[in-house]
């Protein structure tokens, strides 16, 4: 399957060792992250697991180079990230990476189309608006496309996040809590897009979640607790129809 | 209850704290208008009042009669005429004078050449009294204000002056100076001072001669008789009415005894209201202050509706805050308070900004009035109730601009304010009709666009904001260009044969083949002249009457010529030539025909009035009224057939003007002695210090775009925040986001702009065909928008919007991207 660390070759995609965000606050120290080591092959479907406030989404920010970590050090496709000058940081950004936000955060001024079209622009594909199509339809908005997000329902406009990430083409995508503003039989659907896409394209997807059940679905679940991880298994994935939230 | 008070005001406490430099850059552009609007509205108060104690002070005459050009009675005449008549104690004081045009060689006081015309006026003198600071003497009536030296010497007989102020400063005389008059006379300036006549210089060209360029003399009587070469003579007699009088009777029994008295003595009988200067310094007063009310307006409005967008965009993004107070079932006018007292800070901080700019703008007009005001006295204190009703406006708009969308969020319910306050930020406006729009290539190109359509009144109070303030500048700028214009026009038409001639006036009417003239036209300091006649006239039609001067073509070989740009030069008799703004006013075109007031000599030293019909032969291009030109067989119709008064006098290559002036100022016969291009150059100063007054207030417009160019960039900065993260998310660079902030502003600069260059073009129209048409009626001012001034438009609008993006640059390096995406609205 493609999913197999040996598909993907020597080099781990995403490599985090040691790594540590720790804030300072009026004397006291929060540890967000604290001696995170994780390796991402391409391909691969990982869920990262966690109670609210164990680190999940500052995990996801450090590995999108949103965030420095204040230790350790990270390689994204083998370049060190941690050293990396602001620029370089925007450029991996462009190329690497794909984003879906919880509260989706599309451009209100852009339609749906327009949105998935700023993804495949920003990333330098030349034929964005043909792309931009194609992925828009793949997500089952096809017919939305001069939709503004206003119009959209939820599971819509988080659809179109999906897909302005996917239109990117880039190697990694993140996805913070994508479901969790949606309802049972929405988040599933999402679920479905992201692990076809594992499958498709070799894309690497990291969905967090505080849902023990989603985690069910991934190649492999990467369990945070206080900022540590606490465990790191392979998984089974189960039929998405047998989820249940 | 108290506590649940305190805990709200600590939260707008924070609020401030957190925003108090938006607070402060808001509070500033209320203060511009605000300021501009109360400094600029104390000007007319400040003028009148000055206007009134300069008049008062020096008993200004109620009614003067003055004698024909050319006329004049016997000293005592007019005076004895004035108590003969049968109401003679409706006269309180009167008194006689000379009045007589001269040529001023003041190059020995000045230490330069000064060679000028002026007049000198011989007065009865009296003792001096001090009102504040002040010398005012002379006689009762008409009294001198002496401002600097000595008053005029009560020794009748003395050759010793007062020198028009304006006239010694601008050409750099002090007293004590010797100055030299027509006829070589040579009078010892003991002081500096003028009366109520005298405070406007109307030389020869009208309210337009320059003070540099005409000088006025007061004298003892006797002593001006004797350097005017007319001893015994006065043709002028100032009045003073007692309380209560009938100034038309007194008027119709004066002229009733002179003509007994004196018979055949063409005189004129003129009240308060008929002294130029008089009415030029009230005019101008109004009609400046209505062409300030109109800018500092427009600036106002453009600073209010800059305060307003700025200030409901803040508090509407709070709509979703209201919202959540309201669904938790706090009190509406608790919910108030926090953008209410954002607007109570603005409000404070705008108008004490703005009176604090009002009180600068205010020192700088003062100042520039102290400087130009010909007055002897002035009042300039602070009018605190103009203040207070520009700052009323001041206060009023932030607490409108705050309560108008807190009203709207506490109207509807809750979840609508949750919901809304979500899509007022994001919602469709019009952006839906351009998506509609087949619109090629990338994504990010068409952001900026569909910003500008989303929020569509958002929009528009942004662009009127500016528009408004770009349009004075504009407006402004315009009557620069237009007064240039009219400048240039004059230029070329009098710079069109021989620029360098000078205009030369005789003391009266002379046979043309005098041998006084043919030894001016045989000297060496001559390459070519001239001769013709010069007389005031009056045109008058159905329409208007308007002054002019009426010249005739010389004959042969002219040194300068007029020309006609429509229809013909004058022929027969009974043609004119006359200006296009004349022909303009008295609605009259080539072809038609028109009365002609003109004096017509009755006899040596005697003048009457005469109407003739005449016929406009065609217009001529010269932006001055007043130039009516008749052919040679003109002077028929004044009875001054063979004899002329003025003379063109060409100096020969290399010999300068000066050299030619000295030379014939010599020559017996000549009054005055001026260059062709006097008036175009007085024209061409006022344009200078007009300028400066324009500059100031294009400037302040220009900060002010500026101010709404970057608040309102600021604000969007803060309202995108999320949006501008995610892209940062996606890689996209600063310098992209910041090109379509740019490219976004942009537009909204350019809309501003082209408004703005339209709105300052109907208000340019208005002050030049409306206001500048009654200030300077004399003047037909040619608009003109020049290209600089259309660049200048261009700048504040399209630049200052464009780059006040730049100013976001740092923020939005500095802005923490994971944070800002944390936060789940
Ligand atoms: N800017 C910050 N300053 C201080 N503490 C922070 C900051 N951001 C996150 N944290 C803390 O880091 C911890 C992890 O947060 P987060 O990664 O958002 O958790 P999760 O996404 O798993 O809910 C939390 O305890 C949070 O309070
Ligand atoms: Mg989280």
């Amino acid at each position: 399957m493609a999913g197999e660390p040996n598909a993907a070759g020597g080099e781990p995609l995403i490599a985090l060792r040691g790594v540590s965000r720790h804030y300072e606050i009026g004397g006291g120290t929060v540890k967000a992250l604290d001696q995170v080591d994780l390796e991402v092959r391409p391909g691969e479907f990982v869920v990262i697991l966690g109670a609210s406030g164990s680190g999940k989404t500052t995990l996801l920010n450090v590995i999108g180079a949103l965030d420095l970590p204040t230790a350790g050090t990270i390689r994204i496709g083998g370049r060190d990230v941690t050293g990396a000058t602001r620029r370089e940081l925007f450029a991996l950004r462009r190329h690497e990476i794909g984003f879906i936000f919880q509260s989706f955060n599309l451009f209100p001024g852009l339609t749906a189309l327009e949105n998935v079209e700023f993804g495949a622009d920003v990333a330098g594909r030349a034929d964005a608006r043909d792309a931009a199509g194609e992925v828009l339809a793949q997500v089952g908005l096809g017919e939305r496309g001069d939709h503004f997000p206003h119009e959209l329902s939820g599971g819509e406009q988080q659809r179109v996040a999906i897909a302005r990430a996917l239109a990117a083409g880039n190697p990694i995508v993140l996805a913070d809590e994508p479901t969790g503003e949606l309802d049972f039989e929405t988040g599933v659907q999402i679920l479905e897009l992201l692990h076809g896409v594992t499958h498709t394209s070799g894309t690497a997807v990291l969905v967090v979640t505080h849902n023990r059940e989603i985690a069910r679905v991934a190649d492999r679940v990467v369990e945070l607790s206080s900022g540590t991880v606490v465990s790191d298994r392979a998984n089974e994935p189960a039929a998405l129809a047998d989820l249940r939230w | 209850m108290n506590g649940g008070l305190r805990f709200w005001l600590a939260w707008s406490w924070r609020d401030l704290r957190g925003r108090w430099q938006l607070v402060l850059a808001i509070g500033l552009l209320l203060a511009g208008g605000v300021g501009l609007a109360a400094g600029l509205a104390s000007m007319r108060d400040w003028r009148v009042a000055s206007n009134d104690e300069s008049f008062a002070q020096l008993g200004v005459h109620d009614l003067r009669v003055e004698a024909e050009q050319g006329s004049y009675a016997p000293t005592g005449s007019l005076a004895q005429a004035a108590r003969r008549i049968p109401d003679a104690d409706m006269i309180a004081a009167a008194g006689e004078r000379l009045i007589a045009p001269t040529q001023i060689d003041a190059s020995e006081a000045a230490g330069h050449t000064v060679i000028t015309p002026g007049q000198v006026i011989g007065v009865e003198t009296g003792a001096g009294r001090e009102v504040s600071g002040v010398t005012v003497t002379g006689p009762p009536v008409d009294s001198v204000a002496v401002t600097e030296g000595d008053g005029l010497p009560t020794r009748s007989g003395a050759v010793a002056g007062i020198l028009d102020p304006q006239y010694a400063k601008e050409n750099g005389i002090a007293p004590p100076a010797q100055i030299t008059v027509a006829g070589g006379e040579r009078i010892d300036v003991v002081g500096l001072g003028n009366s109520p006549e005298t405070f406007v210089v109307i030389g020869p060209g009208g309210s337009f001669s320059s003070e540099a360029d005409y000088g006025t003399v007061f004298l003892p009587l006797a002593a001006a008789q004797r350097v005017a070469g007319l001893p015994g003579k006065v043709n002028d007699l100032a009045i003073e009415l007692a309380p209560g009088a009938d100034a038309g009777r007194v008027a119709t029994e004066l002229r009733d005894q002179i003509e007994r008295d004196l018979p055949g003595f063409g005189l004129e009988v003129t009240d308060t209201s008929d002294i130029d200067g008089r009415r030029i310094l009230y005019d101008d007063a109004d009609n400046d202050q209505q062409l300030f009310d109109v800018f500092a307006f427009l600036i106002l409005a453009g600073a209010a509706f800059g305060a307003f967008n700025l200030i409901s965009r803040t508090i509407e993004s709070q709509r979703r805050e209201i919202g959540i107070g309201m669904a938790l079932g706090v009190e509406p006018r608790r919910l108030a308070i926090r953008p209410l007292l954002m607007g109570l800070q603005i409000a404070v901080a705008g108008v004490v900004l703005g009176v604090l700019v009002g009180l600068g703008v205010n020192a700088w007009l003062r100042g520039l009035l102290a400087d130009q005001l010909p007055l002897p006295f002035l009042d300039t204190d602070v009018r605190w109730d103009r203040f207070a009703t520009r700052a009323a406006i001041g206060f009023a708009i932030p607490l409108l601009a705050a309560a108008w969308p807190v009203w709207r969020g506490l109207r509807i319910r809750p979840i609508e304010a949750i919901e809304a306050g979500f899509r007022s930020a994001r919602g469709g406006g019009l952006a839906p009709l351009l998506a509609k729009l087949p619109t090629p290539g990338r994504s990010l190109a068409q952001m900026p666009a569909r910003n500008v359509l989303r929020a569509p009144r958002r929009t528009l109070l942004t662009v009127l904001a500016s528009a408004a303030v770009i349009s004075v500048a504009v407006s402004m700028s315009g009557m620069l260009d237009s007064f240039r214009a009219t400048v240039d026009a004059n230029a070329a038409e009098q710079g069109r044969m021989a620029p360098d001639r000078l205009e030369v006036t005789l003391a009266g009417f002379v046979p043309a083949d005098a041998p006084a003239l043919r030894r001016l036209a045989d000297s060496p300091l001559a390459a070519a002249t001239d001769s013709r006649l010069s007389v005031p006239a009056t045109l008058r039609s159905a329409n208007d009457e308007i002054d002019v001067v009426v010249d005739t073509i010389p004959g042969r070989d002219p040194v300068w010529t007029p020309r006609a740009t429509a229809g013909s030069l004058p022929e027969g008799p009974g043609e004119v030539l006359i200006a296009e703004s004349a022909a303009e006013d008295l609605g009259v075109g080539v072809g038609d025909r028109i009365t002609l007031i003109h004096p017509v000599r009755a006899g040596p030293d005697r003048f009457e009035t005469g109407e003739d019909e005449v016929v406009v032969s065609g217009t001529h291009a010269d932006p001055f009224r007043f130039p009516v030109y008749m052919s040679g067989s003109g002077a028929a119709a004044f009875g001054l057939e063979g004899r002329v008064n003025a003379i063109d006098v060409l100096p020969p290559a290399g010999v300068g003007e000066n050299t030619v002036k000295r030379a014939l100022l010599t020559h017996p016969g000549v009054a005055t002695i001026e260059s062709a291009s006097t008036l175009g150059d007085a024209l061409e100063e006022g344009l200078d210090e007009f300028g400066a007054i324009i500059r100031v207030v294009v400037g302040i417009a220009v900060v002010l775009v500026l101010l709404i160019a970057f608040n309102s960039t600021a604000i969007n900065a803060d309202e995108r925040a999320r949006e501008y993260a995610t892209m940062f998310a996606y890689g996209l660079p600063v310098r992209t986001v910041v090109r379509l902030a740019i490219v976004e502003s942009l537009l909204i600069g350019l809309l501003a702009t082209a408004v703005g260059l339209l709105l300052g073009v109907l208000i340019l129209g208005w002050v030049i065909n409306v206001s500048i048409e009654e200030v300077l009626p004399e003047l037909g001012v040619i608009g003109s928008l020049s290209l600089g001034t259309v660049a200048l438009a261009a700048l504040a609008g399209v630049g200052a919007m464009a780059a006040a993006p730049l100013l976001t640059i740092r923020r939005l390096r500095k802005m923490d991207v994971s944070s800002t995406l944390r936060v789940v609205e």
